[in-house]
């Protein structure tokens, strides 16, 4: 057999084989095409997926269709607004974000395939642009060449230039690059823009040449490509853009433009030229290029550019110095904040305060002798930012020195020491404040005694449910001399036990009887005290407080009770007078007659110490003795009265069956 | 602009600011605030008059120089409440060449946000940028860049992590603040945020799919107002009071929402620099240009702390902020007793600068800035990537990309329609 005959069959074999596949195939299509039309319709009927779970169902049929059922479903797609493609767009979007994160897959090339073929089948614009977006969501190579004829479509070439952009490949680039001799218009825009995006260095020559153009956009975009690529042959033009621009910003963005090729450059490695434009940029009169030039400097090269900024600190603008004070900041070295400390004190700055701010924000400890001087210096804004720097560095062993600038300073200085005292936790500040309190001047004392209050009194964070009445606050008075709020009208956080019954209305504590029973105590205990606070009888109204109790119990024998009566009430005429108000029941007597009328709010203070119980009711002391002394001979009402031993105890607010007020309540420990 | 004009405005400025770097604990007057005459009050142009630029009309401390919108009703609605002498422009960029124009107002919608805000640094103003930031999370480290790049103060246009009742939980971000940095709560910490905590995710800004196409109304110019993004079909239910229900522009209640709430939950988890590694959601497929609704997103951070995003106000019994310790309900409830004792000796954070104007003035970074404000506007801009693909994402905080995802990676950033760039 010659090697002609040998090759002729084998062609022929070849051939009849393949005419069998291409039969099979055809066949295999047609098969799925028709079982893909019944699929296709159900899918339809159930988009969209209510859940992960149910879109992985729906992904499993998608991905059996063959690419020719696949093919024809796209292909149906028409025109917005043609018919409602509502069904088709959930499918056909969630397919293409849910193969966008796979490189390769099985799925992922048959709705590329298919997406690809279905381009050629649909008839429109918008159709085929929905689908161009579809090959860019997945970042499809394989698409680039199907894609990129339509570069000169003005309906299209934008939404092809941005996917190519999407899809990233060094063929995208090269198929854009191709294209934009021909291009123009928005077209033309659009591949440039891209060619920038996609940084594809080889469109350098062809966009240079498209510089210089009198149309701004075009101009603009020109640019913006150029400085994104950052080659270094861009230089001149864009300098030239940037200067004819008088390095003030138009719509050509040539200014941005050359300060983005700027660092692109940089980001490339190439110092000398980045430092060339940062150099031009500083030398303008104008602020804002002289800002980017500064940034690109410090950018460049880092803290070998602290000259630039002492530089830049002189500048009489404002905008242009806080910029590289800002940078100053992050420096910390003690080289730099020498210098910096030196030009403070001799004066030799343009905005000292704003350098002593600085220092500060540096929290540099080299600064802070020179801070501590400032504290006293004779201009206000530089006190103000020293005594901000001074706290910054020091923290609280700036303390001393501040609260001395509050004895002499100005009202300024006041304030500024408070939002420093602010900063602090309660117990910092009583220990490092409250020491000196009766040692200061009145000003600053009262200023101290702010800052203390807002420390120890409760917010009112109740939002908007009750703004009727205004929380209870302690007076100047009450917090230098140490109280404490326990009840301010907008919470019984300080209290437990019968939380039921002792409900906050209006600002005050009110026992509902009705409601629940038993004592309300306080959550802390307390031994020697004094307790203030307000109460509003009902007629005939019975209550007591008890002091020094267990949270159970009888407290007039557990603890002690000081009685809360309306002892002018018909039915307590018979009293014992160990009963009247005020006594500590059972064991001393209280005098009568201070009682304001019934409805009327009454203010009495409970002082404990040791074993002497003193009780002021609206100004007069109605009882002052001792416990164990006047229990010396058996208590008043015959009964053993244990809880007069007991050295500590729970404060609470006992239980009767007539409602009863409290309000204001606030107690010292001695 | 001519050179003569921008060096008054300029020597104006200099004369104002007396020292630069403010000090963040100084009371406001002694910087010489507060007695300028009003004409030497700055001023500011107002890009996008809508429903949200008319908020921006009242914001005090500023005049109201120019406006600018591409529908010339609102233009004309606008001017007509405002003096004679304010110009008005249906280009932005005309607005921000004005030597009389110190801030600008971005009150456009979402998608437009970043180039204006951009341009205006660029052109040497301050910033004040409606809510949420960006449209996407590269347009956000692209503006973050700028701003920098220009020494601008820019501004975010939402303020709960400084002021004002914080939703649902009807006390301010700052007690609570103070309550989670002392540590009371432990830590990692979890916060949940959906109705049941007083929060309403609004899903009545959700998209139409059966859009029919219509002829654009004269006073709109609809190609200005679509911008970098892809051209559609002209639908009103696209622009202007709806237009948050597209995807191309916002991303529905979450767009409109998100920054406001978890603008403070970073701030309050001390998150102001990062990002959380992973973003995990349970919805509805999506729709690919309309935004529906969804049932939880769930944050995760790299130490653990978690942000629940409840859209179906499940969490009956969740409190708002928990952790190991103890929880925090709405109006400071607590498991931790006598909270409000404890809170009130706990000390103050570190004051930050919430007067915008002051912080023009005296050039100091405002409390809410292009940096803090772009990372809580990732997490929207996260969060909308994930509903969109069907899929929860890793992220990388330091880099700011998805991780073992292209097709996320790929929707950091979304290209531009030309003109327009970044």
């Amino acid at each position: 057999m010659t090697y002609t005959t040998l090759t002729l069959m084998k062609t022929v074999v070849l051939a009849l084989v393949f005419v069998t596949a291409v039969h099979a195939v055809v066949a295999q299509a047609e098969d799925d095409r028709r079982t893909g039309a019944t699929r296709i319709s159900e899918l339809l009927s159930e988009i969209p997926a209510s859940n992960g779970a149910e879109w992985e169902k729906h992904i499993a049929v998608i991905s059996k269709l063959g690419e020719a059922s696949l093919t024809d479903m796209i292909s149906t797609l028409s025109g917005y607004g043609k018919k409602d493609n509502t069904q088709l767009e959930y499918v056909l979007g969630g397919l293409s974000y849910y193969v966008s994160q796979l490189s390769s897959d099985q799925l992922r090339e048959l709705a590329v395939g298919s997406y690809i073929k279905a381009l050629e089948h649909v008839q429109r614009s918008e159709e085929r642009a929905f689908i161009i977006r579809q090959l860019a969501i997945i970042g499809a190579p394989e698409a680039v060449p199907h894609i990129a004829k339509y570069c000169g479509d003005e309906q299209l070439c934008g939404a092809v230039a941005r996917a190519m952009v999407s899809i990233g490949s060094p063929e995208a680039s090269a198929a854009l690059l191709m294209s934009l001799d021909e291009s123009q218009g928005t077209c033309r825009e659009a591949i440039i823009a891209a060619l920038g995006d996609l940084q594809y260095k080889p469109a350098v020559k062809a966009l240079t040449s498209l510089a210089g153009s009198t149309d701004q956009n075009l101009e603009k975009i020109v640019l913006y490509s150029l400085s994104n690529i950052g080659d270094p042959s861009s230089l001149d033009v864009l300098m030239a853009a940037a200067r004819k621009a008088n390095y003030q910003y138009d719509v050509t963005n040539a200014t941005a433009s050359l300060i983005q090729y700027a660092r692109c450059l940089m980001e490339s490695g190439n110092q000398k030229m980045t430092l060339k434009i940062a150099k031009e940029l500083l030398e303008r009169e104008e602020v804002d290029p002289k800002i980017a030039g500064l940034n690109l400097i410090v950018a460049l090269k880092g803290q070998k550019s602290f000259p630039w900024l002492l530089k830049a600190a002189e500048s009489a603008s404002p905008e242009y110095r806080s910029v590289a004070l800002n940078h100053a900041v992050e420096w910390r070295d003690k080289k730099y904040v020498k210098r910096w400390v030196r030009r403070v004190n001799v004066g030799q700055i343009r905005d000292r305060a704003a350098v002593v701010a600085m220092l500060g924000q540096m929290k540099t400890e080299a600064a802070l002798p020179t801070i501590y001087e400032l504290l006293n210096d004779d201009d206000q804004t530089i006190r103000l930012a020293s005594i901000d720097a001074a706290w910054r560095i020091a923290g609280v062993d700036a303390i001393p020195l501040l609260l001395k600038r509050m004895n002499i300073g100005t009202d300024d200085d006041m304030t500024a020491v408070k939002a420093i005292l602010l900063q602090m936790h309660f117990d910092t500040l009583e220990s490092r404040v409250r020491p000196v309190l009766s040692s200061i001047p009145p000003n600053a004392k009262a200023a101290l005694i702010d800052v203390l209050r807002e420390k120890t009194s409760r917010h009112n964070y109740v939002g908007n449910q009750d703004r009727t009445f205004k929380p209870f606050v302690l007076s100047d008075k009450e917090v230098a001399e140490g109280f404490r709020i326990l009840f301010d009208g907008t919470d019984l956080d300080e209290w437990m036990g019968n939380t039921d019954g002792y409900i906050i209305k209006e600002g005050t504590i009110l026992l509902d009887p009705e409601r629940g029973c038993c004592n309300l105590y306080t959550k802390d205990q307390f031994s020697d005290f004094e307790f203030r606070f307000e109460f509003r009888l009902s007629p005939g109204g019975n209550n007591g407080v008890g002091i020094r109790t267990p949270p159970h119990g009888d407290a007039a024998y557990v603890g002690m009770e000081i009685q809360i009566l309306d002892n002018g009430a018909d039915i307590y005429k018979d009293l014992r007078e160990y009963q009247y108000h005020g006594s500590v029941y059972g064991i001393i007597p209280a005098k009568r007659g201070f009682l304001k009328p019934v409805g009327e709010w009454n203010y009495q203070q409970i002082i404990a110490k040791g074993s002497r119980i003193k009780v002021i009711l609206n100004g007069e002391v109605i009882v002052d003795g001792d416990v164990i002394e006047a229990s010396k001979n058996g208590t008043l009402d015959g009964r053993p009265h244990p809880g007069i031993q007991n050295t500590t105890g729970h404060i609470a607010f006992l239980y009767h069956s007539t409602p009863i007020q409290f309000r204001d309540i606030r107690i010292k420990e001695l | 602009m001519p050179r003569s004009q921008r060096n008054l405005r300029r020597k104006f400025l200099k004369q104002v600011a007396t020292s630069v770097v403010a000090f963040s604990i100084v009371p406001r007057h002694v910087l010489g605030m507060g007695f300028l005459p009003p004409s030497d009050q700055l001023s500011k142009g107002i890009v996008g008059v809508g429903a949200m630029g008319q908020q921006h009309l009242e914001y005090k401390g500023a005049r109201v120089a120019a406006i600018c919108d591409v529908d010339v009703k609102h233009l004309r609605r606008t001017a007509a409440k405002l003096p004679r002498d304010v110009k008005t422009f249906a280009d932005y960029r005309e607005l921000i060449r004005l030597p009389e124009v110190d801030i600008v107002h971005v009150a456009t919608p979402p998608h437009w946000h970043a180039i204006i805000a951009a341009d205006a640094a660029r052109a040497g103003k301050d910033i004040w940028c409606e809510k949420p930031m960006t449209l996407t999370i590269g347009e956000g480290k692209r503006l973050v860049d700028v701003v920098r790049q220009y020494g601008r103060i820019f501004r975010l246009n939402t303020w709960f992590r400084f002021e004002d009742i914080f939703y649902g939980m009807n006390v301010p971000v700052q007690p609570i603040k103070k309550i989670l940095d002392s540590g009371m709560l432990g830590w990692p910490l979890k916060v949940t945020i959906g109705g049941t905590t007083g929060f309403d995710w609004k899903f009545y800004w959700i998209g139409r799919t059966d859009l029919e196409e219509q002829p654009v109304p004269q006073e709109l110019d609809y190609d200005m107002w679509l911008g970098p993004r892809p051209y559609k079909p002209y639908h009103p239910h696209r622009v202007h009071s709806t237009f948050r229900g597209y995807w191309d522009y916002d991303g529905g209640g979450l767009g409109d929402m998100g920054q406001h709430y978890l603008d403070p939950v970073q701030y309050l988890l001390g998150k102001d620099g990062t990002s959380p590694i992973s973003v995990d959601i349970d919805a509805p497929q999506q729709h690919i240009d309309a935004a529906g609704t969804w049932r939880r997103i769930e944050y995760t951070y790299a130490d653990g702390c978690k942000i629940i995003l409840d859209g179906e106000n499940k969490e009956t019994n969740a409190a708002f902020i928990e952790g190991p310790l103890g929880k925090l309900y709405p109006g400071l409830r607590s498991t931790i007793p006598r909270l409000a004792k404890k809170l009130a000796a706990l000390p103050n954070p570190v004051p930050q600068e919430t007067d915008f104007i002051h912080a023009v003035r005296t050039r100091t970074r405002f409390a809410l800035n292009e940096s803090n404000g772009h990372r809580s506007c990732t997490l929207v801009n996260m969060a909308k990537i994930a509903l969109q693909l069907g899929r929860s994402l890793k992220f990388d905080p330091l880099s700011q990309t998805f991780i073992n995802d292209d097709g996320a990676t790929r929707m950091i950033d979304e290209p531009m329609r030309t003109p327009w760039i970044l």
